[in-house]
């Protein structure tokens, strides 16, 4: 019974691991495969811009300036292949669009309109978690829900705190603390900071 | 219908009875009170059904959508309390939005207008309007005895003096935490204090409902049989005299102290008069200066509600240590490991626990030490072995201590565990042997909270909760499973399961919609972050006969983020919602 359990345990303990793992080696899959693509799309770029102004530059220097370079020239390259993209602007043609059960026709509709909304179709798609087991709603998407009252409560202990004279319109009154004088509906949190 | 088919009818039912006379089963059933054997002897044939739909004194309906006024009346017309409830648990975290639904208009007239013996009334989660109350009270001022408006909102101070100055048989006016619009200060109290001679319990406690210390001290003075005064903020200086007042008070809550910066920073509470009788209690904004006012009276304290406090871990210990005898205890994770070891050494008689998550968002304000992890769970659970019912937001957590809990704490009816995000890393993942090892020890449990994180419980460990969770009739399980194989898992079990809560789970719509067929007893469904597809038409896999679908999108400005959307699905004998503010979609029924 006991060691069914270890086994038990030692499995989850794998599968955990594993998971990790998988996770790891996706990542390291698209680091490469990020990287693998600048590196070759930046080689010409850094040539073409390092190396007839330097010709007595070292190649560790090279290599460090590639390093700090890279998200720039990713951005070029990619400004780069979207103007190559859009070169073919003139064209036009009929366009067919299915969507949520309806359909929209365009006779003349631009070709880079259409790259464009190729892009935003294709780029909502990946966001959509649907297909994707390892899109998970994170952590700081659905932060831990707070209590209603809670947070009323530490609104009001914060600024009890913090401000000197938080309730300045309470002066003249006597004993009632101001917070109640907003008269304001229950919910609004910040009913202290209102008043002013 | 012919004489002969009733003849058969009644053939029927007596041969059912088992030869148990009428007058007998009448008897018998005025000591079943419990509403899950009544259910199960309306089971048993027509003739029991009647006679328990006859003597049914109290109906909780959980979900108001559920069924309507009118087929609770044919089914129940002699009810003298009912319990409803509409908006769903999530709406008490700010996750549902204002227009949701759950107006008790429909309901009140129904019930003005027939549930003739009708003497209490508990509106829970829903809107309640100063129209309805008038309606109410037109009907039923000479018959309530107790109008619950809880965590209500929609109606004015001025229903509440109507409510007064009406219901001269009132014993409880309870409106805790509700919105409640203020039209004209605090007459409704003058009201109250001067019409009504037997009021046993007063609750606005957690309103912004201003309260005058005269008023108040005159509501005491006439109302002679006040056990329980909860109320909003009022400076305890002015309440010396409600209390010498107050012989017969047992619970009080709410009052405020002065602001740090106000003259009275040198006032003494240590001999403040309390009387003898009091034995809960809850102080609004009470500091490190001011809880020498509980000294005197912490060793008689049943219950201490310390969650709106300003007391660092330090000041719980120093309280706590001098109440053994309290059987309920509410406070913030700001009391910390340390102040739960002083719990477990000194409360042996705790009953119920709530540990409430503290200020962890702005840093610097809450108390360094107010952590709460393993430690302070394995304490409480060798020390308190009376607990019941027991809530608690931990910063780190452990195998060894859920199993603690399943080893020592065999009298939980009701667990229920958030694991905060505020740390980075914590000490073990997974912990499903942990959980597992819980739910095998307590098994009385009958309501399950799992909040955590990804990676702490495995599809592996909800296949342990589907397992050993016989007799779970609510559960909320939060960042739980890495696949649709773990729900799918769990549904196999939980053969008690009626309502389910899950957020922020991968689970697919498919998956989702296979749980709820094949979990057996769920009723109720409410799911908040998973894998939504395009359309939601994966939810239609759990389409049936008088199962509502509701799909919930709050942002009406714009489109609504995945993680926002929600899911409400629930049983109903009333068909589809009529009322659907552009926020809800029903999805089935269609029509």
């Amino acid at each position: 019974m006991a060691a069914a359990e270890q086994q038990q345990q030692a499995a989850n303990k794998a599968a955990g691991g594993s998971r990790f793992a998988v996770t790891c080696g996706l990542l390291r899959q698209y680091m490469k495969e990020q990287g693998g693509n600048g590196a070759l799309r930046l080689a010409p770029a850094v040539a073409m811009g390092l190396v007839p102004g330097a010709d007595a530059a070292e190649g560790t220097e090279e290599r460090k300036a590639v390093l700090e370079l890279f998200p720039q020239q990713a951005g070029t390259l990619k400004d780069e292949q979207q103007r190559k993209r859009k070169e073919p602007a003139d064209e036009r043609a009929p366009l067919t669009i299915f969507y949520g059960g309806k359909m929209v026709v365009f006779d003349d509709f631009p070709a880079e309109k259409a790259e464009e909304l190729m892009q935003l179709a294709g780029s909502s798609n990946a966001a959509a978690p649907g297909q994707n087991a390892l899109a998970q709603p994170s952590l700081t998407d659905m932060p831990i829900a707070r209590k209603a009252s809670l947070k009323r409560f530490l609104e009001k202990r914060k600024n009890r705190l913090t401000a000197g004279d938080p309730y300045p319109a309470a002066a003249n009154e006597s004993s009632k603390p101001a917070v109640k004088d907003e008269g304001a509906p229950w919910l609004s949190v910040n009913s202290a900071l209102s008043l002013s | 219908m012919g004489g002969e088919a009733e003849a058969g009818e009644r053939q029927l039912g007596r041969v059912l009875s088992f030869g148990i006379p009428d007058t007998a089963l009448g008897l018998v059933m005025g000591y079943v009170e419990d509403p899950w054997d009544r259910d199960a002897i309306s089971l048993v044939c027509r003739h029991w059904c009647r006679v328990d739909a006859l003597s049914r004194k109290h109906v909780t309906v959980a979900m108001a959508y559920s069924t309507t006024p009118e087929r609770l009346f044919r089914r129940f017309p002699c009810l003298e309390s009912l319990k409803l409830k509409a908006k769903p648990r999530a709406a008490m975290f700010n996750l549902i939005s204002d227009d949701w639904g759950g107006s008790a208009s429909p309901w009140i007239r129904q019930l003005s207008a027939t549930f003739h013996f009708l003497k209490k009334l508990h509106l829970r989660r829903m809107i309640v309007s100063d129209d309805d109350i008038s309606v109410l009270v037109r009907a039923k001022a000479h018959m309530l005895v107790s109008l619950k408006l809880d965590r209500c909102s929609g109606f004015s101070t001025p229903s509440l003096a109507l409510v007064a100055r009406s219901c001269k048989k009132l014993e409880t006016l309870f409106l805790e935490e509700s919105a409640i619009a203020e039209n004209e200060n605090d007459e409704w109290i003058r009201e109250l204090a001067t019409n009504n001679s037997v009021l046993e319990t007063l609750n606005f406690y957690l309103t912004d409902l201003r309260a005058s210390p005269e008023y108040l001290t005159l509501l005491v003075r006439n109302c002679q049989r006040l056990k329980t005064l909860k109320i909003s903020e009022c400076l305890m200086p002015d309440l010396t005299g409600l209390f010498r007042t107050a012989q017969t008070l047992q619970e009080f809550a709410g009052g405020s102290f002065e602001e740090p910066d106000q003259q009275a920073v040198n006032r003494n509470y240590e001999s403040y008069y309390f009387p003898p009788s009091l034995h809960r209690l809850g102080l609004l904004y009470m500091g490190t200066k001011e809880m020498q006012i509980l000294f005197p009276y912490s060793a008689a304290l049943k219950k201490l509600d310390l969650q709106f406090t300003f007391l660092n871990t330090e000041d719980h210990c120093h309280i706590v240590q001098r109440c053994p005898n309290l059987e309920t205890l509410e406070v913030r994770d700001v009391i910390g490991d340390r102040g739960l070891q002083v719990v477990a050494q000194t409360c042996k008689k705790l009953q119920r626990l709530r540990v409430e998550r503290g200020d962890d968002e702005h840093g610097g304000l809450e108390d360094e030490q107010g952590r709460i992890s393993q430690v302070g769970v394995m304490a409480v659970a060798q020390g308190c072995p009376e607990l019941t019912y027991w809530a608690i937001h931990v910063s780190d957590i452990t195998n060894a201590a859920l199993e603690a809990v399943g080893t020592f704490s065999r009298n939980l009816n009701d667990f229920r565990l958030v694991l905060l995000d505020r740390e980075a890393h914590i000490t073990e993942l997974p912990l499903d042997n942990g959980v597992r090892a819980l739910l095998r020890g307590c098994t009385k449990l009958r309501r399950f909270a799992f909040y955590v994180r990804p990676g702490v419980l495995t599809d592996v460990g909800l296949g342990y909760v589907g397992e050993f969770s016989k007799n779970i009739r609510y559960m909320l399980l939060g960042n739980v499973g890495e696949s649709d194989n773990g729900i799918l898992q769990l549904s196999r079990g939980c053969p008690s399961l009626q309502k389910l809560e899950l957020r922020g789970c991968l689970f697919s719509e498919h998956a989702l919609a296979m749980a709820a067929l094949q979990l057996k007893s769920l009723r109720y469904l409410w799911v908040q972050g998973y894998r939504a597809s395009p359309t939601g038409a994966d939810l239609m896999a759990m389409v049936r006969p008088f199962w509502n679908i509701e799909f919930i999108a709050p942002n009406q400005d714009g489109p609504c983020p995945d993680f926002k959307k929600q899911i409400l699905a629930y049983y109903s004998l009333a068909g589809r919602r009529t009322d659907c503010p552009p926020s809800v979609t029903p999805l089935y029924p269609a029509f």
